[in-house]
């Protein structure tokens, strides 16, 4: 319709809505989405309460139960809901202290790889030259290194242990979130509110905090829940190929490769914590999806 | 008004188009008259909310979903428009009646180039096309060019070739006017077709479409906020507020007399030269919602001659020769 | 002259310019490829004095917003001097420029874009108070604020509430108020009311002239719309290409133009006041593109009037009486473009 706006008043808007309060609660309303987010936080929660949720010790070994069937099975029992592993250990237990190690994991890589990616992303986007050229490359290289190989060859030098897994994945996380802000800065500093701070006198530190970054936190927090999943499963490579947490402490991704040489005769050894890693990604991932259309700004014009 | 000879062109009755949305029913255009002679040049006048655009697109059947024309007669040289199948009605878009729209970057696709897109319409409607291939395809290419050449770009041949983003606004809007008149309509309806662009561009446009509409004998509706391109270029006019239409006569007489007080709380606060050094007095206030409007005049809220007696729906009163207004006050004049 | 502005100028212009060098890539650099260059400011020079409306007019790509912001510092320009008060602003560094931007203001043309969307109307407003630390409480800012904000004609309850939730118009409002909540002396009023209807700027026009004679403020008016800048400006400047063609007092400017380029601007615009066709200009030819001006006159490859003369030399500015001055090499010939017609 026409270019001139409308002068039509929304009194009957709530007094104090802000943008982010309409994101979640269009949130909500996306049922699927909020469903997965749930299944999450019951991922969550069984993580941080495992003491308390898992009937065993995830640690002890029982040469009596090796390789023992789920309990619907024959041969099996009902405190061993799961079965066992071909050291006697409850898988379920193993799978519920598991969790803590993929959640510890994919929540700590995120939250570093996000922070980094966001000052770096500000500071190319914002002050462009030659920091932005600086990085830029440094990210470009980075990003033509293929992951997993290059997760483990660090992993190969630093030695295993769950501080050197998460700095050798955050040593490309970080470029992910990083390009996200460099382009939404980008886009963003030419807005006129942003000319607006500058006409005020205020300084590009207050402009990068206080103006753009409140500005383009959604996509930044939309693309770090994605990439959680993401490196939920390259920890659990990891694990698969023995370079992450060490034995006796669970990893879902150890188990699965525990598991390999008892494929055909206790496929539960491996089948269910494969299953674990595959609903929490798959609720991330749809969790991550709402979230990315409750926040689009385009999608509450 | 409802003067029916084979002078009027279109004809639309108690026009109303609502949109369904959550907030509630919005009604967009409530109750519209309109009347087109042939070759004449009607000017719509009206702010955001006026209802202005919605109502010729309802002429041209592109209300889409959430919304709906609810109740009205539209006749079009004779036909009702509203009783035609969706292909009859296409026939007619486009051939007899043309739209053009305001902004010329997104109305035009960004993916064909110009010739493509003003070959769309000449396929779709010029009958006088040769049949064969080769003889047709050059017959398009070389209407297009004359097409161009007639809106005023330079170089047309060269041209046909390139995108809609590789020319200025007001090219662009001269090739939205250069397609809508491909096909030698009946009826242009040119919503908004210079607000965006520079005032000497404007002229340029406004008076294309004067030269056209002369030599063609094309009736024109020209859709606008600014009262003096209506000034002008329009015949007659009529101002339109949230959803009706306010007052409507030959332009002088409207502009020089104004006999609604909204026409004349818009004529007296336009900024000029020639009102330097006075307060000009802008309307108070702002336009009401669409949603549940009370039964009473519409401008009751920002009137500066508003009383107790304008708390009813009030119709279109006479208010001198072919004039109207839809106030209470108003008292037929004898003409100048 | 309207009004009583003093006589020395608040603000001086000397020679100011901007131009935008575009990239070369290495390929081209060896190839010897010359620069792109857009010189989108070109040698301007003129006063502002205390109290008065500088008008600035001139179509899409004049530079006039260029100007505005080169002004302000807010593009850096590439040439020239500008000075307030007595200050040479172009040369200040950075601690005194934030300073210089307690009394140098601009208000932005596009009301949804210049305000931050995730801030509440009192914190943007309250900004500049934030900034240049002129409260020394928070109540103080809020009680400040709140004033501003009535003062523009919106309430103290909107300032709890967001961007989005307010229509254009008190959208502007909002940014009117955060242009003076540090009481500047000088605003760059950038197309404020362009994006608003028609009666919404008549409201947002009243309530500039009144803001401006209860605080005492200079504008620098830019606007395409040459009935706006008549009704408000007591000078105006016409620009084209990047250079100012004409200039003086309003009235003189508009009711007698000397420059062809003034001359056909005011035949296009459409007058209400005077229903019925006028006799237009035409100019012949397109904008020339900013990346390669026409040599000698700017305007000569659409002047009607443009001779050998006009092809090769620039033309200089020169008086024509009571403030009024033009560029043209014909100026004296005293050649009108208009017709008048019968009313």
């Amino acid at each position: 319709m026409a270019a001139v706006d409308t002068d039509t008043p929304r009194e009957a808007a709530a007094a104090q809505e802000s943008i982010f309060r309409r994101n979640l609660q269009s949130f909500a309303g996306n049922r699927l989405a909020l469903g997965s987010a749930i299944v999450v936080f019951l991922f969550i929660l069984m993580a941080i309460f495992a003491p308390l949720v898992a009937p065993h010790d995830p640690a002890e070994t029982d040469l009596f139960r090796r390789l023992q069937p789920p309990a619907w099975m024959p041969g099996g029992e009902w405190s061993y809901l799961l079965g066992c592993d071909a050291l006697g250990r409850d898988i379920l237990s193993r799978i519920i202290y598991g969790a803590r190690i993929s959640i510890f994991i994919g929540t700590a890589v995120v939250m570093v790889a996000t922070t980094i990616g966001i000052i770096a992303g500000l500071a190319a986007g914002y002050m462009r030259g030659w920091v932005d050229t600086v990085i830029s490359r440094v990210v470009d290289i980075l990003l033509g290194f293929p992951y997993l190989i290059f997760a483990i060859g660090l992993m190969a030098m630093m030695g295993p242990g769950l501080i050197n897994i998460i700095l050798a994945l955050v040593y490309k996380e970080w470029v992910i979130p990083c390009r996200v802000v460099r382009g939404e800065t980008l886009a963003t500093r030419e807005l006129e509110y942003v000319e607006a701070a500058r006409a005020l006198g205020a300084s590009g530190r207050h402009i990068m905090l206080r103006e753009i970054l409140p500005n383009i936190l959604s996509p930044v927090i939309v693309v770090s829940t994605i990439r959680m999943a993401h490196v939920i499963i390259l920890e659990a490579s990891l694990s698969f190929l023995g370079l992450g947490v060490q034995p006796p402490t669970a990893s879902w991704g150890a188990m699965v490769a525990d598991g390999r040489a008892f494929i055909l005769q206790a496929w539960w050894v491996s089948t269910f914590p494969g299953i674990a890693i595959l609903l929490l990604v798959l609720a991330i991932n749809v969790a991550s999806q709402g979230l990315r259309d409750a926040f689009d700004p385009r999608f509450h014009e | 008004m409802n003067i029916q000879n084979d002078d009027t062109l279109l004809q639309v009755d108690g026009l109303r188009t609502v949109f369904d949305t959550r907030a509630g029913t919005v009604c967009a255009v409530d109750g519209v008259d309109v009347a087109v002679r042939r070759g004449e040049c009607l000017g719509v006048v009206g702010e955001s909310g006026s209802g202005k655009s919605v109502t010729f697109g309802s002429v041209m059947g592109l209300v889409r979903r959430p919304g709906r024309i609810d109740a009205g007669r539209i006749l079009f040289d004779g036909r009702d428009l509203r009783a035609l199948t969706p292909r009859q009605m296409r026939a007619i878009r486009g051939r007899d009646i043309a739209m053009t729209m305001q902004d010329a970057l997104t109305a035009l696709n960004p993916a064909l180039t110009v010739g493509e897109q003003l070959a769309e319409v000449l396929e779709a409607h010029d009958e006088d096309l040769p049949t064969g291939r080769t003889a047709r395809r050059r017959a398009i290419r070389d209407r297009s060019v004359e097409m161009l050449g007639l809106v005023g770009i330079p170089s047309p041949g060269t041209r046909l070739g390139q995108y809609p983003h590789e020319f200025s606004g007001g090219m662009r809007q001269r090739i939205m006017i250069a397609i809508a008149l491909a096909s030698k309509p009946k009826l242009l309806i040119a919503d908004e077709p210079t607000t965006a662009l520079d005032v000497t561009i404007q002229a340029q446009v406004l008076e294309l479409i004067s030269d056209i509409r002369a030599e063609l004998g094309m009736s024109v509706v020209l859709i606008t906020h600014d009262l003096g391109v209506v000034a002008e270029h329009c015949d007659r006019v009529m101002v339109m507020y949230a959803g009706q239409v306010v007052e409507q006569g030959p332009t002088a007489d409207v502009i020089c007399q104004p006999k609604h007080p909204y026409t004349k709380g818009l004529l007296g606060s336009i900024p000029r030269l020639s009102l330097r050094g006075e307060r000009i007095h802008p309307i108070e206030g702002q336009v009401p919602e669409l949603i549940d409007l009370p039964a009473q005049c519409r401008f009751y809220s920002r009137c500066r001659e508003r009383g107790a007696d304008c708390l009813k729906l009030i119709d279109m009163q006479d208010a001198g020769p072919a004039r109207q207004a839809r106030c209470i006050r108003v008292t037929p004049e004898a003409a100048q | 002259m309207t009004g009583s502005p003093d006589t020395a100028p608040l603000l001086s212009v000397e020679g100011l310019s901007k131009s935008y060098h575009g990239q070369r890539s290495l390929a081209h650099r060896l190839a010897g490829r010359p620069q792109t260059v857009v010189q989108a400011v070109n040698d301007v020079s003129f006063g502002i004095r205390r109290g008065e409306i500088m008008g600035l007019i001139g179509e899409s790509g004049c530079g006039k917003s260029t100007l505005g912001r080169a002004i302000l510092r807010l593009h850096e320009p590439t040439a020239g001097r500008v000075t307030f008060d007595g200050t040479d602003v172009t040369a200040l560094p950075e601690a005194g420029m934030k300073a210089m931007r307690r009394r140098m203001q601009i208000i932005f043309q596009d009301p949804y874009a210049s305000l931050n969307p995730r801030r509440t109307v009192a914190e943007i407003v309250g900004l500049p108070l934030r900034l240049h630390g002129l409260a020394k409480t928070p109540a103080e800012a809020r009680d400040i604020t709140a004033a501003i904000v009535e003062k523009v004609g919106l309430k103290t309850a909107h300032l709890d509430r967001y961007p989005h939730q307010f229509s254009g118009g008190q959208r502007q409002r909002i940014g009117i108020a955060r242009a003076l909540v540090s009481h500047p002396e000088f605003i760059v009023c950038d197309e404020p009311v362009s994006a608003l209807d028609v009666s919404i700027q008549a409201q947002i026009i009243q309530l500039l002239t009144d803001l401006k004679r209860e605080m005492g403020l200079t504008y620098l008016f830019i606007s395409h719309d040459i009935s706006v800048i008549g009704y408000l400006s007591d000078r105006v400047a016409v620009m084209y290409l990047g250079e100012i063609v004409e200039h003086g007092p309003v009235e003189s400017v508009l009711s007698n133009p000397r420059h062809p380029y003034t001359q056909s601007l005011m035949s296009a615009v459409p007058e209400v006041d005077r229903p019925g066709h006028k006799h237009r200009v035409r100019l012949t030819g397109d904008l020339p593109s900013p990346l390669s001006p026409p040599k000698g006159c700017k305007f000569h490859t659409r002047c009607p009037l443009a001779t050998d003369i006009c092809r090769s030399k620039a033309p200089v500015t020169e008086k024509v009486g009571g403030g009024h001055a033009a560029a043209c090499h014909r100026l004296h010939e005293n050649l009108s473009l208009l017709e008048e017609e019968p009313a």
